[in-house]
């Protein structure tokens, strides 16, 4: 379990974190908001890498952190890396190469254990970050923009490998990519300007947003009734996808995660 | 630890850049050692060439410790790592750790460049291989692990910003400061003063070392790399403090302690005698100049009392310590008068009873008052002594130099050069000295570094200094210098006294066999202007400062130490001692034209002419006196071979003695042998 009660930090003057206050306990946590939110603020806190100025963090002992940014000696291979980590987590010799391997395993790059970090591309030193992280059986996982640079295919490999995690440790997953959340994440925490808006779940963004998000044609852009927030325009269908508390000239569309978050957001804009 | 000490030295030695850069800095090192040693260059001053490389260990060391320690931060990866307690700060150590092993080797190749050239050379003289030891230690070694320290230091800057630091780091300790700010000041304060606690690398590039000191390695010089390297570690582990536990900062303040402890002693190295090779007012080529510039000598008299016995206790670490107790030839006086160098503060002055007796200072005077009369005097005093030296390093300590109270009022300085005190009264000494050397005297020793007996003076020496036995004589000078005692014989030198004093009709006696001989360490010649500290002979020992010196060197200066030496004579003095030495050479051709020598007559010396304002007319003059100087030559040259060197020899003599010459120099050695 991970309690996380009135967090401040500040940067010079600037207020980065303001009295956050976070209970989490087994199961998937996505931690969303805009950028300058605080979210990496939150999770380097998380991890020990910042010391708050003001409240109490209590994680358990073994944590996996996957940093924003994961970058190891490139002289190094990948499995001596990992070998690295895991004497820091205090993992024991006899077990460290099981251990070592069976992360490898899951992000798929058992078979490059030997090689040089220095000859992966950016997407695989990310993958063995992922999986310094999920080494040792850590009851609290960290991952600041998991999936960043990493190919369709290997998020759907990390999105599976999260989904396994379930019923074992918390894991705290912080992104502004909804999608991401949407499918992999039981409970989605709203941070914005260093607070946190709301704590919910997918399907409660989704129905908070019901109602809500219209699909009008875009020749029809100038009847829309103010206020009103453009989600996006659909490509190829020619509408736009609007997100109003007033009845618009459209249909009423199917509302999904990332239509609750904006309404949070927006809310606040 | 050991895991981050095996991914440090993969990470360092699967690199190219890291380990191509310390080959090169090897095989530069080694280069220059092997260059070096085909300079024929004495072991001493090969040793300080060598440690000019040191300069190269600060440079690489920093830039490696740099290059080392930022690059996980350049990765990305220190985040990560961050979420571990002590294990950034373990990693750190770590890449240090792991660059040690390659500046001992780095350091070991300097040393073993010593050991080579000790061998090569033939000395047997095994305390030097440990001077040399230390000397890398401190010149090379050390210095090159506070570039390491500060190189980590910077570990969390950019790469212009770290690179610019470690050139500046470098510029400091180098002597290019040195060079650039000598003798300049800025606001009262001279930029030395500050220059000084960046002095990590060979105290002055340009100077040679001093054979009998070796490389200037005063304790206050170890304080200086230690707190360097205490307080940049303190700093390094103080950057971590919130990473490794709360053993670091204490660890941080411990050495920080340390290093403030450090410090605090090389703020106070004032009164230590240090060897300061550099132009500052302090420093030995500069400060007697100026201070004698400042203070003009004092009335001079000879003293109506003498002393019988001395009683020296001398300490000679940092600065020289002594207590001296002196018997009087007379206890019916009431102001006693002594010559002590002015350097040497005196604290107090009793009698025999232990009663405080009222003293002064004026110079290089003290004069104790004694109402009552006295028969001993105790005096206790302490300081440094300009080029004589006397520290925990070396004691150079000639017995002309008045670093005991000498009776009189004695002049220590004529003519822009020091003076010797000779020719005193024999006195009974004891001497105790405390030192961490072997001291070498001209006494009869009676215990380690205690010396007792009857003698005009004391000259104690200590330092890379060693006794040599050749026949009847016996050497004290350093094993390590350029000196080369196989040309003093003083038999021989004995043997040509007699020769000259045949034909110049001097009749003052030499006797130099069986004397002791001190050679003069290359301080005290480079520091003097005159000849008066080349030869000086003493009724046990002789202090030799020319550096080849031969019988003919000998023989020559001490006959001409009583000339007059008027600068009227100055070039006939020249040329005189000229043909003693090395001879002069026959003239077959006709006699010099006596016109041709009218500008000498005009300025009888180089110095003379400086009194001509205008430049392109100095220019001709300096041409026009050289030339005639050259005939001056072939004149002298042109006697002998007209009236035999041996009748010209005597006549210029009587002629440089003579008080009150009626002719000038041109005229006399024209007109020798009768006017033509």
């Amino acid at each position: 379990m991970l309690e996380v009660s009135h967090v401040e930090m500040r940067f010079g003057q600037k207020e980065v974190l303001r009295g956050v206050t976070l209970t989490l306990h087994q199961g998937v946590y996505g931690l969303l908001g805009p950028n300058g939110s605080g979210k990496t603020t939150l999770m380097r806190c998380i991890a020990g890498v910042y010391r708050p100025a003001a409240g109490i963090i209590r994680t358990p002992e073994r944590i996996g952190y996957l940093p924003q940014r994961f970058g190891m000696f490139k002289q190094l291979t990948v499995y001596e890396a990992m070998a690295y980590f895991a004497a820091l987590k205090q993992i024991p010799a006899r077990t460290q190469r099981k251990a070592i391997m069976e992360c490898l395993e899951q992000v798929h790059l058992a078979d490059r254990a030997d090689d040089r970090i220095g000859a992966l591309s950016g997407g695989m030193v990310r993958r063995v970050g992922i999986a310094q992280a999920l080494l040792g059986c850590p009851e609290l996982i960290l991952a600041d923009e998991p999936t960043a640079g990493l190919d369709p295919e290997e998020r759907l490999r990390f999105k599976n490998v999260i989904s396994n995690l379930r019923g074992g440790p918390t894991v705290v997953l912080s992104t502004h990519i909804v999608e991401d959340v949407e499918s992999t994440c039981d409970h989605i925490i709203l941070l914005y300007s260093g607070k946190v808006l709301a704590e919910s779940t997918a399907d409660d963004l989704r129905a908070q947003a019901a109602g809500k998000v219209f699909s009008v044609p875009a020749d029809k852009r100038c009847q829309l009734q103010q206020p009103y927030h453009l989600l996006r325009e659909e490509a190829g269908t020619g509408t736009l996808r609007v997100l109003s508390d007033l009845p618009q000239p459209g249909d009423l569309a199917a509302p999904t995660v990332e239509d609750g978050y904006m309404l949070y957001i927006r809310g606040r804009m | 630890m050991i895991r981050s000490i095996r991914v440090s030295n993969r990470v360092f030695y699967r690199g190219l850049s890291l380990p191509m850069s310390y080959g090169l800095v090897l095989a530069a090192t080694l280069a220059s050692l092997i260059r070096l040693t085909q300079g024929a260059l004495s072991p001493v001053d090969y040793l300080t060439d060598s440690l000019k490389l040191g300069i190269f260990g600060v440079l690489y060391f920093a830039l490696a410790g740099y290059e080392l320690t930022s690059m996980l931060r350049k990765l990305g990866g220190q985040e990560c790592l961050s979420a571990f307690p002590g294990a950034q700060c373990g990693l750190l150590f770590s890449h240090i750790l792991v660059l040690l092993p390659l500046l001992a080797v780095w350091s070991a190749v300097i040393f073993g460049g010593q050991v080579i050239y000790f061998f090569q050379q033939g000395l047997d003289y095994p305390p030097y291989l440990l001077h040399c030891l230390l000397a890398v230690m401190l010149y090379c070694l050390l210095p090159g692990l506070d570039g390491l320290l500060l190189g980590a230091l910077l570990e969390r800057t950019e790469r212009p910003s770290a690179y610019g630091t470690v050139v500046l780091a470098v510029l400091l300790s180098s002597s290019v400061c040195d060079e650039l700010f000598a003798g300049s000041s800025l606001f009262g304060v001279s930029p030395m003063a500050v220059l000084d606690w960046f002095h990590l690398t060979v105290p002055n590039g340009n100077w040679m070392a001093d054979a009998n000191y070796g490389v200037p390695m005063e304790f206050c010089r170890w304080c200086l790399a230690a707190f360097w390297c205490l307080v940049l570690t303190s700093v390094l582990l103080w950057q971590y403090r919130r990473d490794g536990g709360r053993a670091v900062p204490i660890a941080a303040a411990i050495l920080l302690a340390a290093a403030l402890l450090c410090a605090a002693r090389f703020a106070l190295r004032g009164e230590d005698d240090l060897l300061l090779k550099d132009s500052r007012p302090d420093g030995i080529l500069s400060s007697e100049y100026q201070y004698r510039a400042n203070h003009p000598t004092g009335e001079l008299g000879v003293a109506d009392f003498s002393v019988e016995e001395y009683d020296l206790k001398i300490t000679a670490k940092g600065a020289l310590k002594v207590s001296t107790t002196v018997n009087l030839s007379r206890d019916d006086l009431r102001e006693y008068r002594f010559t002590l160098y002015h350097g040497y503060e005196v604290s107090s002055v009793t009698d025999e009873r232990g009663a405080a007796l009222p003293f002064t200072r004026d110079g290089d005077f003290l004069d104790i008052s004694a109402p009552d009369g006295a028969k001993a005097f105790t005096v206790l005093y302490s300081g440094k002594g300009w080029k004589y030296i006397a520290n925990e390093q070396a004691i150079t300590l000639p017995g002309y130099f008045p670093y005991y109270p000498i009776p009189g009022h004695l002049a220590l300085w004529a003519d822009g050069s020091a003076q010797t005190v000779t020719g005193l009264p024999p006195a009974r000494f004891r001497v105790e000295v405390t030192s961490p050397r072997t001291v070498f005297s001209n006494l009869p020793k009676t215990g380690h570094n205690q010396f007792e007996g009857v003698a005009e003076a004391v000259t104690l020496y200590a330092g890379l200094v060693d006794e040599t036995v050749r026949g009847r004589a016996s050497y004290i000078c350093s094993p390590v210098g350029r000196e080369q005692i196989e040309s003093i014989d003083l038999e021989r030198a004995d043997r040509l006294w007699q020769e000259w004093c045949e034909i110049t009709g001097e009749t003052r006696t030499l006797d130099l066999a069986g004397k002791t001989v001190f050679i003069q360490p290359d301080t005290i010649s480079a520091c003097g202007k005159g000849d008066s500290e080349s030869v000086v002979i003493f009724d046990d020992h002789i202090l030799l400062a020319n550096m080849n010196s031969t019988p003919e060197t000998i023989c020559a200066y001490y006959l001409l130490e009583y000339l007059p030496s008027d600068a009227e004579r100055g070039l006939l003095r020249d040329v005189f001692k000229q043909d003693l030495v090395v001879g002069i050479g026959n003239w077959s051709g006709e006699k010099p034209d006596y016109d041709a020598l009218q500008i000498l007559r005009e300025y009888p010396s180089m110095d003379a002419l400086n009194e001509i304002g205008d430049e392109e007319q100095w220019f001709a003059a300096v041409e026009q006196y050289t030339s005639a100087s050259e005939r001056f030559h072939a004149l002298y040259a042109w006697q002998c071979s007209q009236l035999g060197r041996d009748t010209v020899l005597r006549e210029v003599y009587q002629y440089l003695k003579d008080s009150t010459p009626s002719q000038d120099q041109v005229t006399f050695l024209y007109d020798l042998g009768g006017a033509s």
